[in-house]
């Protein structure tokens, strides 16, 4: 029942922060010194028609007006005999079935913001997926083997390359990987998402995940090698070495599992972060992922695919941190009676 | 040995420590006294300074790190661009250092204590009327950023009113018309706001309207919340939206960069883990025998935040201020690498790089130049900030 209790306000929370962070956003947007009806109309266009776009636009409504339209057309049904492509209503939806998700046109691209987003969308989810699990297997192996091979080469090889790896931001590690892979040693393509085939996405796909990859890595052998070394030093540890047990079994079952609640921990929150879009690394190597999307809506001032990428991020950050609350609930007990 | 003399000696037998410290303090002369000896970072340099094809010339005496597209001094603009990086970071740093000291010295020395609801909308209406005012006064220059914190104000005040007035309505101990009076005010004030002039004529009207009709001033009538508890559910609220993006969305929104508001808005959105951090520190700290004593022998409570709880937060300051500053630079080379920084012709790190990118074939000392610059500078800092940590915290 605590449990139950407990996920119910973590959810009306996590519900919450969405909403004000949208709103913040859209209050953001509004306030931008650019005026929307200008760009749609375009430089050449009378006054009287940029006035009328407006209007059409809704600008002309108080702010709390437009952002009340703003959140009730979110999510609507379309009825039966409408067909959505043809009715004016539906033209700013994304359709699934007979649902309609509606954030808004985009400005520049004159398509539903849902739609742009449900284009890049799965592209970041790969490169996320991806990156995640090359620093996990990496940073978490690296931080392990360090641990238990304290103070020998391999652990200060382990601490040095680690240390450089988080001294290296992204952008960073981006251009050099790209130099040296992709146009000095041509192993790999420069940029872009690839030609829609498997294969080449992949091959598209390694450079964004390696960066990604190895600057998590870094991050994560440092928190698993400190992790490791802090449970090594603890009572119950002596104990179970004290009373014979093998060193694989006490490392495994009374280091590795407690390790794990930490470690899991910062995975998900830097898998919610990343589900957000990627955004230099995506800008990098130009794949096609909400991060890119978003350096393009903020150069081009484009205020409603600026809030659609700010939901997708808040909500993506805000559900990994409930997930990794529910994962703590289950991995360490005592957290449940909080 | 003082605590403090041992601290020193750990640093100084800590190698990775003083290599840092070395980079750092390399890294301050050459942004500091290079800018007096080198040519200037904007003028192009036609005669020496260009290749055979007019491209960029290769690393030379004249020109030891080559010239870039325009043929201006790569090795000049570095030390303009750190320059540049390390002042809006230090800047940045000490801005969202001592706001996060002071949101975490409060929450975790006055946990437990409760703040009346409307007490706090009222004082959020009453400085967002200041800034109001002050714009509606100076009008022109400064109006952007301080529209935003006048609005950020206003928009607080009346949703705490609202939540204030829903807390009551909920318990039954409250008053229930002095509950209903708050939702009302906040509800209707959210709803119609969206001017300036009226907006501060709506929370004027509210403070008066609270001030006319709720005359019981006793605190257990009133919603509350745990000065702790609200401060950190606030940094909860700003750490769940990814930091750089934050800081990009409100790069776009200001109309033109300069360094003040590029400072500031680093700053301002990067103060939250910090104050984390402190409150911590601070939560221990309050529950030790010689802080219960100065209180205990009728210290004011400023004396003991000053003399007790401050110098021994100090040593968690300086670490955290330390990495600050690496995270810092990264933010505003990546910000720069985004073009969402300084405009040019002003060199940055972060924008060095981003011009670079086309040229790589071509000009690959354009690439190493920064990108050396600021791997060396963040490693520094890094190593720096680890070795004072493990000076003033030993774990072992």
């Amino acid at each position: 029942m605590s449990l139950l209790r407990h996920l119910a306000r973590r959810l009306a929370w996590s519900v919450f922060v969405v909403f004000v962070v949208t709103t913040a956003t859209f209050a953001l947007n509004r306030a931008l010194p650019s005026d929307p009806a200008r760009m749609v109309s375009g430089p050449q266009a009378r006054p009287a028609d940029v006035a009328k776009i407006r209007v059409q636009l809704g600008l002309d409504r108080p702010l709390a007006v437009q952002y009340a339209i703003f959140l009730q057309r979110i999510v609507r049904f379309v009825p039966r005999g409408v067909d959505p492509k043809k009715d004016p209503e539906f033209s700013s939806c994304w359709v699934k079935g007979r649902v309609c998700v509606d954030l808004g046109k985009s400005y520049q691209l004159r398509r539903p913001v849902a739609a742009v987003i449900a284009d890049h969308l799965p592209h970041t989810v790969v490169l996320a997926l991806a990156a995640t699990t090359l620093s996990v297997i990496l940073g978490v192996g690296a931080g392990v083997v360090a641990a238990l091979r304290r103070n020998t080469w391999l652990d200060a090889t382990a601490v040095g390359l680690a240390l450089l790896g988080i001294s290296a931001p992204t952008f960073l590690l981006g251009v050099l990987l790209q130099y040296v892979l992709a146009y000095k040693l041509d192993l790999l393509p420069l940029s872009g998402g690839g030609d829609g085939t498997l294969r080449d996405g992949a091959l598209h796909l390694a450079l964004p995940a390696l960066t990604l990859g190895i600057f998590g890595a870094a991050y994560y052998t440092r928190l698993a090698r400190d992790e490791i070394l802090g449970l090594l030093r603890l009572d119950h540890v002596r104990t179970a070495r004290a009373k014979g047990l093998s060193r694989a079994r006490v490392v495994v079952v009374h280091v590795l599992r407690n390790a794990l609640v930490p470690i899991v921990t910062v995975i998900g929150l830097d898998l919610g972060a990343l589900l957000g879009g990627a955004v230099i690394t995506e800008q990098i190597f130009s794949w096609p992922g909400i991060g890119t999307l978003t350096v393009r809506a903020m150069h081009d001032r484009d205020g409603p695919v600026i809030v659609g990428t700010v939901l997708v991020a808040a909500t993506s950050v805000v559900l990994a941190s409930l997930v990794v609350d529910v994962l703590y609930a289950f991995l360490d007990p005592r957290t449940r009676s909080r | 040995m003082t605590a403090k003399s041992r601290a020193f000696a750990r640093f100084r037998r800590n190698r990775g420590a003083v290599l840092g410290l070395a980079l750092v303090a390399a890294l301050v002369l050459f942004a500091l006294l290079g800018p007096l000896f080198l040519p200037s970072p904007l003028t192009p340099d036609f005669d020496h300074g260009r290749g055979p094809f007019g491209t960029p010339s290769s690393p030379s005496l004249r020109h030891p790190f080559g010239t870039d597209t325009v043929f201006r001094d790569v090795l000049s603009r570095l030390a303009h661009g750190g320059r540049l990086s390390l002042e809006v970071a230090c800047l940045a740093t000490f801005v969202s250092t001592v706001l996060g000291a002071a949101v975490g010295i409060g929450a975790g020395y006055f946990a437990g204590r409760r703040v009346r609801v409307d007490a706090i909308s009222d004082a959020l209406a009453l400085f967002a009327l200041g800034v109001g005012g002050l714009l509606a006064l100076r009008g022109g220059g400064v109006r952007e950023g301080a529209l935003l914190f006048a609005y950020a104000g206003f928009a607080l005040s009346f949703g705490l009113r609202a939540f204030g007035g829903l807390r009551g309505l909920l318990d039954k101990r409250l008053p229930r018309p002095s509950g209903l009076l708050d939702l009302g005010l906040g509800v209707g004030l959210a709803l119609s706001f969206h001017h300036l002039g009226r907006a501060m004529g709506l929370a004027l009207a509210s403070v008066v309207v609270r001030a006319a009709f709720d005359r019981d001033q006793r605190e257990e009538r009133h919603p509350s919340i745990d000065v702790d508890d609200g401060l950190m559910r606030l940094v909860d609220a700003l750490l769940s939206f990814p930091f750089l993006l934050l800081a990009m969305a409100i790069a776009a929104a200001v109309d033109r960069t300069t360094e003040a508001s590029l400072f500031l808005l680093l700053g301002l959105t990067a103060w939250t883990g910090n104050a984390r951090v402190v409150r911590s520190k601070t939560l221990q700290i309050r529950n030790l025998e010689f802080v219960v004593a100065a209180q205990a022998l009728g210290a004011s409570t400023p004396m003991v935040l000053v003399r007790h709880v401050l110098p021994n937060v100090a040593g968690v300051l300086v670490v955290l201020g330390t990495s600050s500053v690496a995270t810092m630079i990264v933010a505003e080379a990546a910000l720069s690498f985004l073009g969402l920084s300084l405009p040019p012709p002003a060199p940055s790190w972060g924008s060095m790089l981003d011009e670079a990118r086309p040229y790589f074939a071509l000009a690959p000392w354009l690439l190493a130049a920064p990108a050396i610059a600021i791997l060396l500078t963040v490693l520094g800092f890094n190593l720096l900030g680890e070795g004072l940590r493990d000076a003033f915290d030993p774990k072992e």
